[in-house]
């Protein structure tokens, strides 16, 4: 009795020490849960042999999955002897990409473009030594996507692909409503103008959101301003500067004007392209992936013009961009490095921009594509050509505290009226010691 | 029960042996909440509290910063104060309003009509849909130009509302959607109502009392501990509130709908400061520790408990 008392005694503990164990390794858990729920698998062609495994991740889904898939195919078909795992992780990738760095389980080869946030803590391999190694030429990339790539004067990734936004338009309604097409080079009066003319019941010109100051930036570069100082660690001064005074007032403007049904939540870009799509607003701010399924759709006339330049301003454009990542405890990196070589060269990145998907970083793929003289892809080739800063997320790891006191400098001006040169004042301020 | 013990060996050593063996039973019983509540609770909530006197982005090394974390919130935090402030507006209209409705419609749901289990059922249904797929459908009801509600508005001619919007509208608009799921209390009321003897009302009625006097005097001190209970559990997780949020307002618009569950929640996965979003989520543990303390405190002044025959306790 006593002895089995005892064992049991044992038992009970043991199981709560092992839990409390399994507790306190609660991140690797999520870690391992992440990578082990693929969406999608990879395929292997080629079957006999040793075969090199690679784990791929990345936030595309779907229809935007598509073109990866189709390089990484062509890669197993070259090289037989590799077995490559598409993981699509379309939510909280950040979260999952973190929490699997954080327990080793971090996939081989991963799509990322925050490297201020990844980089800090040794995470991610830098991949100088192996450019150098392998004399690959940084100079076949646009120089713009390059700096995307660097964080603390190393590289993190080799560029994926990358698209430039611009406005789309919807011709029909501008028939309807008797007002000319935008051209490129419009200025932002005509913009508030244009908006105001094709904002009826149950129609809106355009949707603007105080929640995304992301997608802001290109107004505020094309007039001179910007949201931090180059290097990502000052905002007063900058934030709070004469030019911004004008364009937040412009946006404010814009704001008013526009719809806002979709200024909220986390589904908002989705909806704002299904309002666009079944004719509820005639112009609509985004990037150039879905352009050749609208296209193919058929069920709107679509015409794209740049973003309207503020008098006297040159325009801008914000750039989407991602690289080819691998972690810094990867089990095969030199395997890894093939991959991400072949993605990101001439024939992975020719691979993933046919049909139109997106720009190639490599600048002969994209002359040989021809996709800037393309109508509906001209305005976004437009918006890269004076583009010389990188989007503030890119400059410092401590950016993200920073934007949010931005933000809700501006809901503040947008949504309550507030005065803009006193709020964005003390907003430069709070956001200034948030980055020390 | 008596019985069973006579026909045992007699003595304390004996008796200890059972009680013993006894035990052992129970400890196997309820081992398997016991081990998932240490292993799924207790060791990451110790794990968070060591977290939140550190500075940790989850890759690196966590850097010890003692009290710096809770410091931060009291002093240069400008969301933290306005989170905890609209937290709060949240909770104290949740609550009521919830345990006024939920009573209101568990006793139109006692009365004994022809089709009453179909109105039960229909009562309940609505919170049985939860989270993210609530929140989804209420984007489109709340829809400021193509959904049902600002249709119906208008086909009576008044203007539309801006439910997500405006700054003045959107926090009571995330509280109905709160007020959506009031069928779980309302079956807890029901039974409670079930449960008052009929003889309390028969003895009202000989004293002259007439229905509001009888809903006042008998019915509502009878179901007190329900109500107790309700008030708690619905405390809690209004506190808690982050999924309307996440989903249908982002925090705003000009963050009037940022709870302080939602900061929590951007602190460890936008910002993925862990440390920071740890000490904010003691903080709140010890805040709803010590309003759940408050209300079972003033519980004996106003819970009656049938049993005790006494009354109030």
């Amino acid at each position: 009795m006593w002895n089995s008392r005892k064992t049991f005694g044992l038992a009970t503990a043991a199981a709560v020490f092992a839990g409390l164990l399994a507790g306190c390794g609660g991140n690797g858990d999520s870690g391992q849960e992440s990578s082990s729920s693929p969406a999608a698998s990879g395929s292997a062609s080629a079957s006999s042999g040793e075969k090199i495994k690679l784990r791929f991740m990345t936030w595309d889904s779907g229809g935007t999955l598509k073109p990866y898939q189709n390089a990484i195919d062509e890669f197993v078909k070259q090289h037989p002897n590799y077995e490559v795992k598409v993981e699509s992780v379309p939510d909280n990738y950040d979260q999952k990409l973190l929490t699997s760095l954080a327990s080793n389980t971090a996939p081989d080869v991963f799509m990322a473009w925050n490297f201020p946030m990844y980089t800090p803590g040794g995470g991610l391999e830098p991949l100088d030594s192996y450019i150098e190694r392998d004399k690959v030429d940084m100079g076949m990339y646009y120089d713009i996507i390059v700096n995307y790539m660097k964080y603390d004067g190393q590289i993190w990734g080799l560029p994926t692909t990358f698209s430039t936004r611009a406005i789309y338009y919807n011709k029909k309604l501008f028939d309807e409503a008797g007002v000319p097409y935008p051209k490129d080079g419009w200025t932002w009066s005509e913009f508030t103008d244009t908006v105001k003319k094709l904002t009826k019941p149950g129609q809106y010109g355009f949707i603007s959101t105080p929640d995304d100051i992301f997608t802001m930036q290109p107004y505020f570069w094309s007039n001179g301003g910007d949201l931090v100082s180059d290097d990502g660690r000052h905002t007063d001064g900058v934030f709070n500067s004469e030019q911004n005074v004008k364009t937040i007032e412009f946006l404010k403007g814009l704001y008013d004007v526009s719809s806002k049904i979709n200024s909220s939540g986390k589904f908002s870009t989705n909806n704002g392209l299904e309002s666009f799509e079944t004719g509820r607003i005639a112009m609509f701010d985004n990037g150039m992936w879905p352009i050749n399924d609208i296209v193919k759709a058929g069920k709107i006339d679509l015409g794209v013009v740049t973003h309207p330049v503020p008098e006297g301003g040159t325009l801008k454009g914000i750039v989407h961009t991602s690289g080819y990542s691998m972690p810094k405890n990867g089990k095969n990196k030199e395997a890894a490095w093939e991959l991400i070589k072949f993605m990101s060269g001439p024939e992975g990145s020719k691979i993933i921009t046919a049909d139109k998907f997106s720009f190639s970083p490599v600048k002969a793929v994209d002359e040989a594509s021809g996709y800037a003289n393309d109508p509906l892809l001209k305005p976004f080739a437009e918006e890269l050509k004076n583009s010389d800063k990188i989007i503030a997320g890119n400059r410092y790891e401590k950016w993200s505290q920073a934007e949010d006191m931005l933000k809700s400098a501006i809901q503040a001006i947008f949504v309550n009226g507030a005065d803009v040169k006193s709020t964005i004042d003390k907003a430069a301020k709070d956001a200034e010691k948030a980055l020390q | 029960m008596a019985n069973q013990t006579a026909a045992r060996p007699q003595g304390w050593l004996a008796e200890r042996r059972r009680r013993r063996r006894d035990n052992r039973a129970g400890w196997l019983f309820i081992s398997p909440w016991l081990i998932g509540f240490v292993a799924l609770m207790l060791g990451p909530m110790a794990f968070s509290l060591i977290v939140s006197f550190t500075e940790w982005n989850m890759i690196g090394k966590a850097k010890f910063i003692g009290s710096g974390n809770y410091v931060r919130m009291f002093t240069s935090d400008p969301f933290y104060f306005k989170s905890l402030w609209i937290t709060i507006k949240y909770v104290f209209l949740v609550v009521p309003l919830q345990v006024v409705l939920a009573i209101l419609i568990a006793l139109l749901l006692n009365r004994a009509t022809f089709g009453i289990k179909l109105f039960r059922a229909v009562f309940y249904m609505p919170s049985l849909i939860q989270g993210v797929t609530l929140a989804l459908i209420w984007s489109w009801l709340y829809n400021e130009d193509f959904g049902p509600i600002n249709y119906a508005l208008q086909l009576v001619g008044l203007p539309r509302v801006h439910w997500l919007t405006d700054p003045h509208i959107a926090l009571f608009s995330l509280v109905i959607i709160a007020l959506w799921g009031v069928g779980s209390p309302m079956v807890l009321y029901l039974s409670a109502l079930k449960g008052v003897s009929s003889e309390y009302y028969e003895a009202a009625s000989i004293d002259g009392a007439g229905p509001l006097r009888k809903f006042f005097n008998v019915t509502l001190p009878l179901i007190t501990p329900t109500i107790l209970f309700n008030v708690i559990t619905s405390l809690i997780s209004a506190f808690q509130t982050v999924v309307v949020a996440y989903v249908l307002t982002g925090g705003g618009p000009a963050n009037e709908t940022y709870f302080y569950s939602f900061h929590v929640y951007r602190s460890a996965f936008t910002h993925f400061e862990m440390g920071y979003s740890s000490a904010m989520a003691w903080v709140m543990f010890v805040l709803i520790i010590l309003l759940t303390g408050a209300i079972m405190f003033s519980s004996r002044y106003w819970v009656h408990y049938e049993a005790d025959g006494s009354g109030k306790r």
